[in-house]
């Protein structure tokens, strides 16, 4: 420290002068105290200097205190808050700002690190409603298609009775199991067929759905009523159950038989009209291709992510500038 | 007097209140605005202005000490006058070396003859006068710290400046009230005359 003060020129003299200035408040550090009274006690110039100091401050500081003219009291005629107090808005409007703010902020940021996972809803539901319409065309033609040959299979199986060779006798289902089928023989009683071996067919589930009616469980053996009227399988609700595989010759085959031999033309007309198989050919790449939008007026293609936002944002500009009049006009 | 209680009552908007706490620190504030302004009509004008605009902000006051916040809001408001005056020179009728006729107390007690009075009365004049030429940052400063007795710190806190700061201008202020006081030695008491170099 003591070196900052013994640097020469007129640099030195203004920091003995500011040193001094210093001394005479008592506002030195011990180091420069020290310093200066030993350059004191050296310079004679310098303690006439401090000499002079001391005498213009103390003449300063011998003015006296001067009466006042008058009174600085306010008028109450003018200063005098007679209306009832206001309450002030600014301290609400900023809070209600900042808070705005940060709700803005976060649903912008939450926007972009969400990313696709905030698509518009709209394009959402689209693509999967359409999904699911060439999914269910699918279905149906699927469906269709398994209508037909199965049809088909059971009206060749007809035709070929005793092509097939056998190896087994008519494996006729024991009348316990029939029992356990819950087939109604009596109701149901098959034509005379030669049972092929070894063969299962599905029965549709149309001829299986007695067992959701109350029809009661058979009693007799299956070879029986010949000719008998085979009453049409009650329609369940169950139409889309899944078929039920029965030996070939059983009584259940022999019903479903029964059962599908008479809507067998109509099925195969309704389907070969149906545009639907056909339209199974169309079902390509392109059907899987996501529809565009409609062109629609620019407000309602806005979604309610973006009106959040937008509204967000203009909210908050709008109470910045409402804080920035409050805080100007003092509101 | 509780100047914490009034200065409350006085944010809830008690004109009463915070007419208490003027005449309370009027005589304060005046003195200051007179040695910075160098005269009464305009010390006056400062004065009114520091406590009318005291009155408007007294909800920004915070607490501490309301003495050194007033002395604060008087030092700006002279300071920004003297600013004006500077970009706006006016021709002042009381031209600078006119003695004030303002009755001020002499330097010398109430028992001495009214020579000695009228001679106190023009030397303080005359000290006005040399810190009414100093430039007002420095002329501030030396008013604070010499007329009105804060410390260092205090004048840190109220002009809003560095300690080192503080001690450079008032290191100039004395040094040039030294150099003006030589020049009326003849007024000067034989203690206070100061040598010629």
């Amino acid at each position: 420290m003591s070196g900052w003060f013994r640097r020469g020129g007129e640099g030195n003299r203004g920091r003995r002068q500011e040193a001094l200035s210093a001394y005479i408040d008592e506002a030195l550090s011990p180091v420069e105290r020290k310093w200066i009274e030993q350059e004191l006690t050296q310079d004679a110039a310098l303690r006439a200097e401090l000499g002079e100091l001391r005498r213009a401050v103390e003449l300063v500081r011998s003015l006296p205190t001067l009466p006042v003219p008058r009174s600085f009291t306010l008028d109450p005629a003018i200063y005098s808050r007679t209306k009832p107090r206001r309450v002030h808005i600014y301290p609400v409007l900023r809070v209600a700002t900042a808070l705005t703010m940060v709700v803005f902020i976060v649903l912008v940021t939450g926007g972009f690190v969400l990313g696709g996972a905030m698509a518009p809803a709209s394009d959402v539901a689209m693509i999967a409603t359409e999904v699911t319409r060439v999914v269910e065309k699918e279905v149906v033609v699927s469906e269709a298609d398994e209508v037909v040959p199965q049809q088909y299979s059971d009206v060749a199986a007809e035709s070929v009775e005793g092509e097939v060779a056998t190896e087994a006798p008519v494996l006729a289902a024991p009348a316990e199991e029939v029992a356990e089928m819950e087939v109604p023989v009596e109701e149901y009683a098959a034509p005379e067929a030669e049972a092929v071996e070894g063969t299962q067919r599905e029965v549709p589930a149309a001829a299986m759905a007695v067992e959701n009616g109350s029809s009661p469980a058979p009693t007799s053996a299956p070879e029986s009523g010949v000719g008998a009227e085979v009453p049409p399988a009650p329609v369940a609700a169950s139409q889309t159950a899944e078929p039920t595989r029965v030996p070939t010759g059983t009584p259940a085959a022999r019903a479903a038989d029964e059962l599908s031999e008479e809507p067998l033309l109509e099925t195969y007309k309704a389907v070969a009209e149906s545009p639907e198989p056909a339209a199974v050919d169309e079902v390509t790449e392109e059907s899987w291709e996501v529809p565009q939008r409609e062109d629609k007026a620019w407000f309602r293609q806005l979604d309610g992510w973006h009106v959040l936002r937008w509204g967000a944002g203009l909210l908050a500009v709008g109470l910045l500038v409402l804080t920035l009049l409050a805080r100007r006009f003092g509101w | 007097m509780d100047e914490t209680a009034l200065i409350h009552e006085a944010q809830h908007g008690d004109l009463q209140a915070f007419n208490a706490l003027v005449l309370h620190h009027q005589s304060r504030v005046y003195n200051l605005a007179y040695r910075v302004m160098g005269e009464s009509d305009s010390a006056a004008d400062m004065t009114q202005e520091a406590f009318i605009s005291a009155y408007k902000n007294i909800r920004r006051f915070r607490g501490g000490s309301f003495k050194a916040w007033l002395m604060r809001i008087t030092t700006n408001a002279c300071y920004d006058e003297l600013r004006r005056r500077k970009r706006r020179p006016q021709a002042s009728l009381d031209a600078l070396y006119v003695v004030d006729e303002d009755p001020s107390p002499s330097l010398h007690s109430e028992s001495e003859n009214p020579e000695k009075s009228l001679q106190s009365g023009e030397l303080a004049a005359a000290i006005q006068a040399c810190i009414s030429a100093l430039p007002e940052h420095q002329r501030i400063a030396a008013v604070l710290c010499d007329v009105q007795g804060y410390s260092y710190e205090e004048i840190s806190s109220l002009m809003g400046i560095s300690l080192g700061t503080v001690k450079s201008r008032l290191s100039r202020a004395r040094s040039k009230l030294r150099e003006c006081l030589r020049g009326i030695g003849e007024l000067l008491p034989a203690r206070y005359r100061l040598d010629a170099e």
